[in-house]
């Protein structure tokens, strides 16, 4: 059994962000939990809220049944909502030991901002005067905003991190000079060196690099491109810069990817954006020759086909001969490929491979020089944010672990959870993935404003509780009698009789809770919804509610899959608690509130065929009705306790006045 | 002639049943007694039936012998464990009873004392068997008797057992009690002649005696409630019709209890007529059916 | 199993009028697999007797608390200490438990929260029916392993009454007749014959019956 399997998407997720943690905070609307899970793996929540290339949605479970969890968009809800709060306290200086940071992308960062809050003195280094590597210059405005990424960065520098900008490696300082003051170097400087074809008429004027090119714009140029660009590459820096193209004027920008749709390493998303904007995309074709005089006019490709499998699995373009075919191009983008600046490195005296990056131990980053460290874009080649970010964490790691002399850490084993059977996919309600709003394009290709909107709170909570809550279910205690009423009762058929006691398979469960609120010996825990946090949660919202409240104080309790945006309804005296399916709600929770000395408890339970759980509002009719007849019993009254609509409250408020206060209250002081 | 001597004779035997009174108050039933006398072989008296506390069926039997009616002492397995119900068939017969019908009883639940404590220590087959031992000489453990009785031992069956099932075990436990001593069987209601006849059928080779049972009929609500509550028995809706558009109720009963006495003459050895409550009709029932 | 129920509150509340402490006290074995004395049913009626108790103007502290079985004193010592602080202990075991519990801790008042109803086997999604009556002289070999003594209203075993209706039995209308149970299972074991075989009457027991096992209740 996967007993310490975690979701999927935390497993793909290169810094095991615990997803299923802030996606269900921002189900029940908690948006500052949700940032503080997201912040304590990742300096970079804006950013990777954007552009991170989501191995978790490849891997969320919920596509099994129709499409993964938005898990992007909502980190960059959770996010957007929080940017004023101060989430980090700034650390004490708690070690001598002082650290050279070369390089301010996404990995130097994440490492400089991991060892400040350790307690390490940490200076960045950078050749350029703005923080921030590839993500405040490599990436467009309409797609991540530089003064969120400044925020970022600035938040980092926030926590006592010097940084001293425009000083190269090789050209203002050597290493040798950095370990004088510093008692490691960490090199973090990414892999930007664009690598360009060896076709007749790369010399051209005219033919450009991608990266440069953005890093220009971003600085604020506006590069005189001409009517007709083509674009040669399918990376995100490839689209980035077509979409670029278009936004400077453009009026004829053409993608050649040498692969089919389906390989193109930008995505569908991207993809359709820039379709949108009037881009168009040859697929299956590669540039053979560019010509022109002195500048390039016009680009030879030839067509490609897809033959067998190469080293990384995909299949490999092989030219179909007599193909070609010309297009007209004022300029030419390459976005084929880069490499690290491996001469700088290796006049530094670093071991360099023969792809120009530099050779390691291991995640470790130790170099081949004592107290010199690599890691990020710098060792592995072009890599994603998120991997240069978690490439970061474990250096900043294994720095510390250096420094204070302790073993090295083992990796740990995030082990996904296997996929959801068949049969149980066949159970699973489907519900749609909302869509993202995007500014139209007539009223984006002329500027360099953000393209996606972001969702609205409504659209992130109904987004959010799509999801399955993998592994977050019902776990079986050893106090377990084996009654094996679980078995009998659980809607998806999970439970089954184990040697000893009940089990369930965590990696099934869809954590429904009907088999924890049924358990007669207590023995099964939901996880995602502890007894203790149900019951602390009612009595504090039952203090909150007693100290503003009139006479009459009600609890009322709702269903947030039937109701996510909020209580079904208002009403002064109720006090709203919601619960992701009363279904799962036992009798005494309906029975306690009266303890408290609340007046009355009402539930709103979805409609009948709308239960997320199937069989959710047969248990809670069932658990009230029993709960009313024990109520009835101690002489409280079953008519306090009540499911209801909106349109019965006012016949339920007004029986409930008829009755008076909760009996335990006679004698105690009553504001009227 | 007693009951034993007519079934022995051969002719078509005519048994009736009277149920005792909640109290002491006897004159009534004695009347109605006195009213079939000579026209039947032998008057079932019942032990407590439908579990309705009740004067007991043993002194009712003493009381009709006293008037020349020969009894058959209906006996359960309700309120007696197997001492007392030895005991009380020593004593009946020191009382004159000759005949015994052994039943297992209603449940307690179904009559007026729902919390009394259902006994069943024995059922109707092995009470059958006690019976036959008690007349051999000896009680159930095999300890001699002191003088022994000499019953004749008759029993119960359900011809109309709604199911194959049921039926089939019908069959099975009346052959049980055969064996176990009975020597006559008298039936639950029958409405339904080619019914009975099937059962008939498949009981032949048993050589026992059977008596059809007749209910008679008082209403058309009547047949409803036996159709609807009472196991066995099913009233055919030509019955209802006919007893809901008839202007004389115990006119239309007793022509139909008539008719189906005539039915049973060739079928069986004999009826057993339950008139509840209408005893004294049972002349009239026996003379339309021509007995 | 032993299957027993909550008895009703009321005669609860009146067994509790004199005590103030009260420990409410499940069972983790049988009563807690039919869902009535377990740890679940501890709570919700610690709660009720609380309320009960405030409304009464007689407030009760009642503890909660389940032990693995009331019918051995070992886990019965697990509470010992802690017992000490109530007035009574409202055993929620069956009959056998309540009175394990007040063997073991004969200073403390035990009542019973339950009534004790019967022997028997789950029959689908909490529902429990009686299966055995304990009689002490089995015969389920003759009846398709299905026992018409504790499943029979009148415990017959030479085969059903006449009151049977629509396979249904006469007496607690809601059941099955057993006899056609069992007809219907020696029918699939081709053993119809079994029926036809004479049962003679039972044995009975004398109560109390006690079960000593030689090899391991020697000296």
């Amino acid at each position: 059994m996967n007993d310490k399997a975690v979701p999927p998407c935390q497993a793909a997720c290169p810094i095991h962000t615990d997803v299923r943690g802030y996606v269900s905070a921002i189900a029940k609307g908690d948006v500052e939990e949700a940032i503080r899970i997201i912040r304590q793996v990742n300096p970079f929540p804006s950013s990777c809220g954007r552009i991170c290339t989501r191995l978790c949605e490849k891997a969320c479970r919920r596509a099994q049944i129709d499409e993964p969890i938005s898990i992007r968009e909502l980190k960059r809800f959770a996010s957007d909502q929080t940017l004023g709060l101060k989430l980090i306290e700034i650390p004490e200086n708690s070690y001598e030991e002082k650290i050279a940071v070369i390089g301010s992308g996404p990995a130097g960062l994440t490492a400089a901002h991991d060892l400040a809050l350790l307690g390490y003195r940490v200076t960045v280094f950078d050749s350029q005067h703005v923080l921030g590597g590839m993500l405040s210059q490599g990436i467009p405005d309409y797609r991540l905003p530089k003064d969120l990424v400044k925020k970022e960065v600035d938040n980092i520098l926030a926590l006592g991190v010097e940084a001293k900008t425009g000083l190269s490696l090789g050209q203002d300082f050597t290493l040798e000079e950095l370990l004088k003051d510093y008692q490691a170097v960490f090199i973090a400087v990414g892999s930007q060196k664009s690598l360009l074809p060896k076709y007749n008429g790369v010399e051209l004027n005219g033919v450009i690099a991608a990266v440069e090119f953005l890093k220009q714009v971003s600085r604020g140029h506006k590069p005189r491109l001409g009517k007709n660009i083509a674009v040669i590459g399918g990376g995100h820096t490839a689209i980035d810069a077509a979409r670029t193209s278009v936004r400077l004027g453009a009026s004829d920008v053409t993608i050649v990817y040498r692969r089919t749709v389906d390989e193109i390493p930008a995505g569908p998303e991207e993809v359709e954006h820039a379709e949108k904007e009037g881009i168009k995309i040859i697929y299956l074709a590669a540039p053979v020759e560019f010509s022109g005089n002195e500048k390039v006019q016009s680009v030879r490709f030839i067509k490609m086909q897809l033959g067998d499998l190469d080293k990384s699995g995909r299949r490999r373009p092989v030219p179909i001969e007599n193909s070609e075919f010309e297009i007209t191009a004022d300029t030419v983008i390459l976005a084929i490929g880069y490499m690290p600046d491996a001469e700088v490195l290796k006049e530094s005296g670093l071991n360099i491979s023969r792809s120009g990056t530099v050779l390691v131990k291991d995640y470790t980053g130790i170099t081949n020089i004592h107290d010199v460290f690599a890691a990020g874009d710098v060792v592995s080649g072009p890599q994603s944010v998120i991997e240069a970010i978690a490439s970061g964490r474990r250096v900043a790691e294994a720095l510390h672990h250096y420094f204070r002399t302790m073993p090295d850490k083992e990796e740990k084993n995030f082990m996904a959870l296997k996929e959801l059977d068949d049969g149980i996919v066949k159970l699973i309600n489907k519900s749609e993935r909302q869509k993202m709003p995007a500014l139209k394009v007539e009223e984006r290709i002329t500027n360099f404003d953000e393209v996606d909107l972001g969702y609205s709170k409504d659209q992130a909570v109904m987004e959010a509780q799509r999801c399955l809550n993998c592994g977050a279910g019902a776990v079986v205690a050893d106090n377990c009698a084996a009654c094996l009423n679980c078995v009998r009762i659980c809607p998806y058929g999970i439970p089954f009789p184990g040697k000893e006691i009940a089990e369930i398979d965590i990696s099934q469960c869809q954590a429904c809770g009907i088999c924890a609120s049924e358990c007669p010996a207590s023995a099964i825990i939901l996880q995602l919804e502890a007894k203790e946090n149900n019951r602390a949660e009612l009595e504090k919202a039952v203090d909150i509610a007693r100290e503003e409240t009139p006479e009459i104080l009600i609890i009322g309790f709702y269903c947030r899959y039937g109701s996510p945006i909020g209580p079904p309804f208002d009403e002064d005296e109720v006090c709203w608690l919601g619960k992701f399916c009363t279904g799962r709600m036992d009798e005494h929770q309906f029975i306690y509130p009266f303890e408290l000395e609340v007046d009355g408890v009402v539930i709103h339970m979805c409609k009948n065929d709308e239960c997320r759980f199937r069989d959710g509002n047969q248990w809670s009719k069932s658990h009230i009705k029993s709960a009313k007849k024990i109520l009835n019993e101690i002489g409280i009254g079953a008519d306090r306790l009540d499911i209801i609509s909106e349109e019965d409250f006012h016949n339920f408020r007004n029986k409930l006045h008829a009755l008076g206060i909760n009996p335990l209250r006679t004698g105690k002081k009553v504001k009227t | 002639m007693g009951f034993r001597e007519a079934l022995d004779s051969g002719k078509f035997l005519i048994t009736a049943e009277i149920g005792p009174v909640k109290g002491t108050e006897i004159d009534g039933l004695l009347e109605d007694a006195d009213l079939i006398k000579g026209k039947v072989d032998a008057i079932n008296v019942t032990d407590l039936q439908s579990s309705v506390m009740r004067l007991g069926s043993m002194a009712v039997c003493h009381l009709l012998i006293d008037r020349g009616i020969d009894p058959v002492f209906q006996m359960t397995c309700r309120d007696r464990n197997r001492l007392a119900l030895q005991s009380d068939l020593l004593s009946a017969w020191v009382l004159g009873i000759r005949n015994v019908l052994a039943l297992t009883g209603d449940h307690p639940t179904l009559g007026d004392h729902p919390d009394a404590m259902p006994v069943f220590d024995l059922d109707s087959v092995s009470l059958l068997r006690v019976i036959s031992r008690l007349n051999e000489g000896f009680d159930m453990t095999g300890n001699q008797l002191k003088g022994a009785p000499a019953f004749f031992p008759g029993a119960v069956v359900n011809p109309g057992a709604d199911n194959e099932a049921a039926l089939d075990m019908q069959i099975i436990k009346m052959e049980k009690k055969i064996e176990a001593g009975a020597k006559f069987f008298q039936t639950q209601g029958i409405y339904d002649l080619d019914l009975f006849e099937k059962f008939i059928k498949r009981a032949e080779g048993f050589k026992t005696q059977v008596l059809g049972g007749i209910i008679l009929l008082k209403s058309a609500g009547m047949a409803r409630f036996m159709n609807k509550n009472v196991a066995g028995v099913f009233v055919p809706e030509h019955f209802i019709k006919e007893m809901e558009e008839t202007k004389d109720k115990v006119k239309t009963s007793i022509k139909i209890a008539a008719e189906l006495i005539k039915g049973m003459k060739h079928l069986c050895q004999g009826v057993h007529i339950m008139a509840i409550g209408w005893e004294k009709r049972v002349p009239m029932v026996l003379e339309e059916a021509g007995l | 199993m032993i299957v027993a129920e909550l008895k009703p509150f009321k005669e609860i509340e009146n067994m509790l009028r004199d005590y103030k402490k009260v420990m409410v006290l499940g069972c983790g074995t049988c009563v807690t697999v039919c869902m009535s004395g377990g740890e679940r049913q501890v709570e919700l009626l610690a709660s009720a007797l609380r309320m009960a108790g405030r409304l009464e103007r007689n407030e009760i502290i009642a503890g909660e608390k389940t032990i693995l079985r009331q019918c051995d004193p070992e886990f019965i010592d697990q509470i010992k200490d802690e017992a000490s602080n109530y007035d009574a202990i409202l055993s929620m075991a069956c009959g056998a438990g309540v009175q394990g519990v007040a063997e073991r801790l004969a200073g403390i008042h035990i009542l019973p929260a339950m009534n004790t109803t019967f022997i028997g086997v789950s029959d689908g999604q909490g529902t429990w029916i009686e299966a055995c009556a304990a009689c002490g002289d089995c015969i389920l070999d003759r009846t398709g392993g299905i026992c018409p003594v504790a499943r029979c209203a009148k415990s017959l075993i030479n085969g059903p009454c006449g009151g049977s209706k629509g396979g249904l039995c006469e007496v607690s209308k809601n059941n099955p007749c057993v006899w056609q149970q069992i007809y219907a299972r020696l029918g699939k074991l081709n053993l119809i014959n079994l029926l036809k075989g004479m049962s003679q009457p039972k044995t009975r027991p004398v109560h109390p019956r006690k079960l000593v096992n030689p090899k391991n209740a020697f000296g």
